[in-house]
């Protein structure tokens, strides 16, 4: 009877970095007790971690923008390039008070950066009006170097929209090594 | 494609170059004002991204591409109407209370003080929506005097409005502009 081979999910499952990765290839890394530490996939620039996500939320009334500043990396790679990758920015709103219509409505703006470095505007949202609770995200596909990083999310009125009464942002991203 | 970021004062700060579907960060270092690729010590991230570099960096000039753009430095936030020392100074400015006395309109006399008294106990100052009515009641003073105002009586006028950081001038009839 043949014997089934099972093909591992990872490529690489060592202490040590990779030295020679290709796009798609996906390390191990283990520590020196042999625990695992984290997964990676190297992307043909860098080894990217498992997905995380950061939130952060606003809850006053009259919120306009919402902001986590300083969130440091839990692993930072000791001998390597280290930073984030932001893949996504996500934003939701509830609206308080009415206006929320074609002509009143929020411009979303997304910035982020390695603090204390002045932030990097990354997307918009133009157009956004709240019908109850809504929710909108971006790809974002940008590397960020550094140790400690900001993110925000500014809600820019036109016209005159009611009051958000909720406000929260999310990043999801990697880390970079 | 190249993607910038200036600092406040319009300085470059960070480069990103795309590849593929997303952005890579250049070594880039706003302090000796170069790229410095010996930052990146793992060989694989070096290659990958200085190579889109170098395809992207074909026949450019660098001093060009890289240069400050100071003109993106924003402009500096004027300081907010000081309505408080705007009515100090105009109280205690002997041409204001005589224009104030000698003005046949004596009812917009008193409108454009009921109007502007408040102002400079409130931390907002005067609301945008009363500043046509403060305009108007300034501009029937004027036009109850008997004589044009002086030049030098108008720049008075402004150098109050001035010092105060009002958000309005007085044209050479001395009429408030906004």
């Amino acid at each position: 009877m043949p014997q089934k081979i099972i093909t591992p999910a990872f490529n690489y499952d060592q202490q040590t970095v990779p030295a020679s990765p290709t796009s798609g290839q996906v390390w191990r890394e283990r520590s020196t007790d042999n625990n695992v530490v984290e997964g990676w996939s190297w992307n043909g620039t860098y080894w990217l971690s498992n997905t995380k996500y950061v939130t952060s939320d606003v809850t006053t009334s009259s919120g306009l923008s919402a902001s986590r500043s300083g969130f440091p990396t839990p692993y930072v790679g000791s001998q390597l390039n280290s930073g984030v990758f932001i893949l996504y920015h996500v934003v939701s709103g509830a609206a308080a008070t009415s206006p929320q219509d074609i002509n009143n409505y929020w411009n979303i703006r997304f910035a982020a950066g390695a603090t204390p470095i002045s932030s990097i505007f990354t997307d918009e949202i133009p157009n956004a009006w709240l019908v109850g609770s809504e929710s909108f995200s971006k790809a974002v596909n940008l590397a960020i170097i550094g140790s400690s990083f900001s993110f925000d999310a500014f809600w820019v009125k036109s016209g005159t929209p009611g009051n958000l009464g909720r406000a929260s942002q999310s990043l999801i991203y990697s880390l970079i090594r | 494609m190249l993607k910038r970021s200036y600092d406040s004062n319009g300085e470059l700060s960070t480069i990103h170059i795309q590849i593929g579907i997303y952005h890579a960060q250049v070594p880039y270092s706003p302090i000796s004002k170069s790229v410095e690729w010996q930052s990146i010590v793992y060989e694989p991230t070096k290659q990958s991204i200085q190579s889109a570099w170098d395809d992207w960096a074909k026949d450019k000039d660098l001093s060009v591409e890289l240069a400050d753009r100071t003109d993106l430095s924003p402009a500096p936030i004027a300081p907010s109407p000081d309505w408080a020392a705007f009515n100090r100074l105009a109280a205690k400015n002997n041409s204001i209370t005589q224009i104030l006395t000698a003005t046949t309109n004596q009812f917009a006399a008193i409108q454009l003080q009921l109007i502007g008294s408040p102002a400079g106990y409130s931390v907002n100052g005067l609301a945008k929506e009363d500043y046509p009515l403060f305009q108007g009641a300034w501009a029937q003073v004027i036009a109850g005097l008997a004589a044009p105002l002086a030049p030098d009586v108008i720049t008075e006028l402004n150098a109050i409005a001035t010092s105060a950081n009002m958000d309005f001038t007085f044209d050479s009839q001395g009429l408030i502009v906004y």
